[in-house]
């Protein structure tokens, strides 16, 4: 036991807002090892490629919602915006625009959203709940709009080719997913960016009063979870080969369990982008490894709340022995 | 944003030539809130290296005035020099960038930066990398680390701000504002969450700053802050000027009644323009 | 108040009754005819005997009469044979059935199953698909319910070579089993129409359909079907007396609330017969009558649990007439048939559509018998 408690609290978990929770990282090495032994299918390089391309789409919408939660803001509408931006992309195409037009108004659609949110929450100062709330089915009704409730099969063979492709035995959404994180693992410890996301979720006031515009930088995280979420949207039509106006229902609590598990607060201020990532590597992992296990699906629910609560309540409960003594 | 307008003022200080114009000079500055007048027609200098105390009853105008001068209030009237030039502050960050610095009296700090990044928060030192632009975090923790060890204080600067003890944070925001060498530090109830030994380092630390040279305007409502750091102590009652004194003229216990009468308009009050 | 608003709603009654009635009085008669070609829906003569070619992992037409009826004969598969089934969503009755005979079959005939739930979501069929691979299947049901996902699961079937079926849904290279959409509908639509016919409300009737685009144009033969059968009993409509609504998210409630908020737009509706895709669906929209007071009458199809307990209340309880028995639970029979049969190198038809009977109050203890 003292060997896993000085594993537990050592300082390779990092500090401060960006500390990891060690009890997430030894889930996934249980999770991991339990699998390996309960399903012979589970330890291969193609199933574990399996797990990757699974939690693209979530892993790909995450990356925004984390930045927009640690900035001590929510955002329930990227499930809408996910299905417009595919919407629209797949629209687009077939009244004979190219790909990458087609792409750049699907992302371009996802910002303009994500402006709104962040016009809306930042200088009207609605609540993000409610204000994206109202984003949710406003856009979800305007993704119907698109096409009239219909959904539409892709025919064009670089989307199609995004979801099914490989590039070295490596899927190229997986490596999408890759890059995404890898360019914000990057920007956010050494950008202005990344650091007002933080001030902002710790002390809104304190940030203004140090001289940073609040507002602007809060629209700019919005602005940036509506591009991921469209991106991620692009993905999913890339992987499923159509576009529906129903896509993603939902999504954002698939979205918004991966975060919160990978340790950001709802009150603002702490998380990170690789703790969602190993948030969202243990999520997939137990619906890959338990449908292996043959786990009947409402099991697989009851598994997925119970693991989600495990981990929260233990770095709730590590943190207060922290605070206390 | 608006930007700070800087111009030369219309004032002629020509009848006390020679002398420098005061570092901050408040001409008739009003303050209204909706209906309510924080601030009425103010008139206030504070000289270079001088240290002014403000005092007041609670709803007097202090924290009114003390927030126009760092630029979170535009006044609704009147005029502000900075060393004798017409400054127009939008922001926070005006006053920051005409070397005024301010601490607040909740301190105004992220909890979950560490100490470092809370006091570049804002200001942030860059460097190259490649073709960008990115924030130098080694610079910043190691100035932060001396700062702190000027201040004759031994803590870790990558601890997070909410791990530390109420003084150890005082001591950040005080690091925060010195950082940038400031002309002036306005501080709002500085003292309010310190033990009586911090109390003194505190003031230990002004009066230095006072000796390079930084004006300090100090709001209070301790009479033993005032006494023991300024140098001149200003009244203020129902949104006036209600006096001013020096208390080194005076023995301690006089100063403390004359301010007595002055906060609370009782009798004397009115005649002491010192 | 009451009495001056029924006044008021007798008084509409007559009054659109006398301007609508006027056409339908002279009503022509009405031939249903299934559209030909619509896959999923192929009429008996436009079927193909397949044969699964293991080289190009295709299924390959042979000659041979498809338009017979195919009779399902289930037994072993061949020893530590796994039959991959993607179930279309556990959380309905309709699914639940053909998963509970699936692994009934699975214990009598000593297989093995390999299972994920599509959770009536395309990316979860895709991932499922990649995870039925993964474990080796070698024959697949297919219950992807998402028409726009069905390349893209086949796709990662066929790199794989395993032949697959696919349930009620058409996927492409898979051989299709499941209602014959358009003859449930009708028979669905005609029941319906006998009932109003039976009540002298023919002329009287307003069709209302709840689609869902998403589903495939399969399913929608279903609803064309009951169009066309309500048609054959009481005459041809005019149009504006056949509607549609978007019932998407395949839920009595979505169902209840939509069909609440048409009744309200349609005060003039009439006597409305109405269905959709299946019976959670109907049993929404029969509730929605029921609750606002309306005349008309739900019909389900499948005959899910649901179905069936609906169909057990009197009609002019819950306005619920009954439901188009799909016998999921007679389901894994075909599949595990049509499995031995690829399996073993045999021709299978290309579409094996199962019979339907339109249960009601009176016949639903034959087909399933109360507790």
């Amino acid at each position: 036991m003292n060997v896993l408690n000085s594993f537990m609290n050592s300082r390779i978990w990092g500090r401060g807002a960006t500390a990891l929770n060690p009890g997430l990282v030894l889930a996934v090495v249980v999770v991991f090892i339990a699998l390996s032994f309960i399903s012979p299918y589970f330890l291969t390089a193609t199933n574990l490629l399996n797990v990757a391309k699974a939690l693209v789409i979530v892993g790909i919408a995450a990356v925004g919602e984390t930045l927009v939660i640690i900035a001590g803001g929510f955002d329930l509408s990227i499930g809408s915006t996910m299905a417009a931006a595919g919407m629209l992309a797949a629209y687009m195409l077939d009244s004979g625009f190219g790909v990458a037009a087609a792409f750049c108004a699907a992302i371009g659609l996802g910002m303009s959203i994500g402006a709104t949110n962040g016009v809306l929450i930042s200088y009207f100062r609605i609540n993000p709940l409610i204000a994206t709330l109202a984003m949710l089915a406003i856009i979800r009704g305007l993704a119907f709009v698109i096409s009239n409730g219909r959904e539409i099969v892709i025919t064009n063979q670089t989307w199609l080719n995004l979801g099914t492709g490989k590039l070295a035995g490596i899927p190229y959404i997986v490596l999408i997913l890759v890059l995404v994180y890898l360019a914000f693992l990057l920007l956010l410890p050494r950008s202005t960016f990344g650091r007002y996301i933080y001030a902002i979720g710790s002390n809104a006031r304190a940030a203004r009063l140090a001289g940073i515009s609040t507002q602007r930088w809060r629209l700019l995280i919005y602005i940036t979870c509506g591009a991921t979420a469209a991106l991620a949207g692009l993905m999913l039509a890339a992987r499923t080969g159509n576009a529906r106006p129903a896509a993603a229902m939902g999504f954002e609590l698939d979205v918004i369990t991966a975060v919160i598990l990978g340790g950001a607060s709802l009150k603002g201020g702490r998380g990170t982008l690789l703790g969602t990532a190993i948030g969202l590597i243990l999520l997939f992992m137990i619906n890959n490894g338990l449908t292996l296990a043959q786990v009947p699906s409402f099991w697989q629910q009851v598994v997925k709340g119970g693991i989600l609560l495990a981990a929260v309540l233990y770095d709730e409960l590590r943190r207060g022995r922290v605070d206390d003594g | 944003m608006p930007t700070p307008q800087s111009e030369m003022s219309g004032h002629n200080p020509g009848a006390d030539s020679g002398a420098r114009p005061p570092l901050i000079e408040l001409r008739g500055i009003t303050k209204k809130f909706g209906g309510y007048t924080a601030l009425d027609g103010v008139d206030l200098k504070i000289g270079e290296a001088e240290a002014v105390g403000i005092i007041g009853d609670n709803g007097a105008g202090k924290s009114t005035l003390v927030k126009v001068l760092s630029g979170v209030h535009r006044p609704s009237s009147g005029t502000m020099l900075f060393r004798g030039q017409k400054l127009t502050l939008g922001s926070p960050l005006d006053a920051r960038r005409n070397g005024v610095e301010m601490i607040y009296q909740d301190l105004a700090l992220c909890e979950d930066l560490d100490v470092a990044q809370n006091i570049f928060l804002g200001r942030e030192l860059k460097k190259n990398f490649g073709p960008f632009r990115v924030l130098d975090r080694q610079a910043m923790t190691e100035a932060a680390a001396n700062d702190i060890a000027d201040m004759g204080l031994d803590f870790d600067v990558e601890r997070e701000v909410g791990q530390l003890s109420g003084g150890e944070r005082q001591m950040v925001a005080v690091a925060r504002a010195l950082q940038f060498d400031p002309a002036a530090l306005l501080m709002d109830e500085p003292t309010a969450a310190l033990s009586a030994e911090k109390i003194r380092k505190l003031w230990e630390m002004i009066g230095r700053l006072k000796q390079r040279g930084v004006s300090i305007l100090l709001v209070s409502h301790r009479f033993t802050d005032i006494l023991n750091i300024c140098d001149r102590i200003v009244v203020v009652r129902a949104g006036r000027i209600a006096g001013e004194m020096m208390p080194h003229e005076l023995p301690p216990a006089q100063t403390m009644a004359m301010m007595t009468e002055m906060m609370t308009g009782d009798t004397v009050g009115n005649g002491a323009e010192a | 108040m009451l009495s001056l608003t029924s006044t008021i709603r007798l008084m509409t009654k007559v009054f659109l009754g006398a301007t609508v009635l006027v056409p339908t009085a002279f009503a022509q008669d009405f031939e249903a005819r299934p559209k030909g070609g619509i896959p999923g829906a192929l009429l008996p003569e436009e079927r193909s005997l397949w044969v699964y070619d293991t080289g190009s992992r295709k299924f390959e037409p042979t000659e041979g009469d498809a338009s017979a009826a195919y009779e399902a004969s289930p037994r072993a598969l061949p020893d530590g044979t796994k039959v991959g089934f993607a179930e279309g969503w556990a959380a309905i009755p309709f699914s639940y059935a053909i998963n509970q005979r699936l692994y009934e079959l699975a214990g009598e005939l000593g297989f093995e199953v390999v299972y994920c739930d599509n959770a009536f979501k395309a990316d979860q069929a895709v991932t499922c698909a990649e995870l039925l691979v993964q474990q080796g299947a070698d024959v697949v049901i297919e219950s992807n319910w998402q028409s726009g996902a069905a390349a893209a699961v086949m796709n990662i079937f066929n790199e794989a070579g395993i032949p697959v079926m696919s349930v009620d849904v058409v996927h492409p290279n898979a051989i299709f089993l499941g209602a014959d959409n358009y003859a449930s509908g009708l028979i669905g639509g005609q029941a319906a129409a006998e009932h109003a016919k039976a009540l002298g409300r023919c002329d009287d009737v307003t069709v209302l359909v709840g689609i869902n685009p998403g589903e495939g144009e399969a399913a929608n033969e279903r609803l064309s079907g009951f169009v066309d059968g309500v048609q054959t009993v009481c005459g041809a409509l005019p149009a504006d007396r056949i509607d549609d609504e978007l019932i998407d998210a395949g839920t009595t409630d979505q169902a209840l609330t939509v069909v609440t908020d048409w009744l309200t737009a349609h005060p003039g509706a009439g006597f409305v017969l109405a269905t959709a895709i299946d019976d959670p669906r109907g049993f929404g929209m029969s509730n929605a009558i029921a609750q606002a007071g309306r005349e008309g009458v739900a019909v389900g199809i499948g005959c899910d649990e649901v179905g069936v307990a609906a169909t057990r209340v009197p009609v002019k309880d819950n306005h619920f007439l009954g439901c188009v028995a799909y016998f999921p639970e007679k389901y894994p029979d075909y599949a595990v048939s049509i499995a031995a049969d690829i399996l073993e190198g045999k021709a299978v038809p290309q579409e094996v559509h199962l019979d339907h009977v339109f249960l009601t109050e009176e016949s639903i203890n034959d087909a399933y018998p109360a507790e």
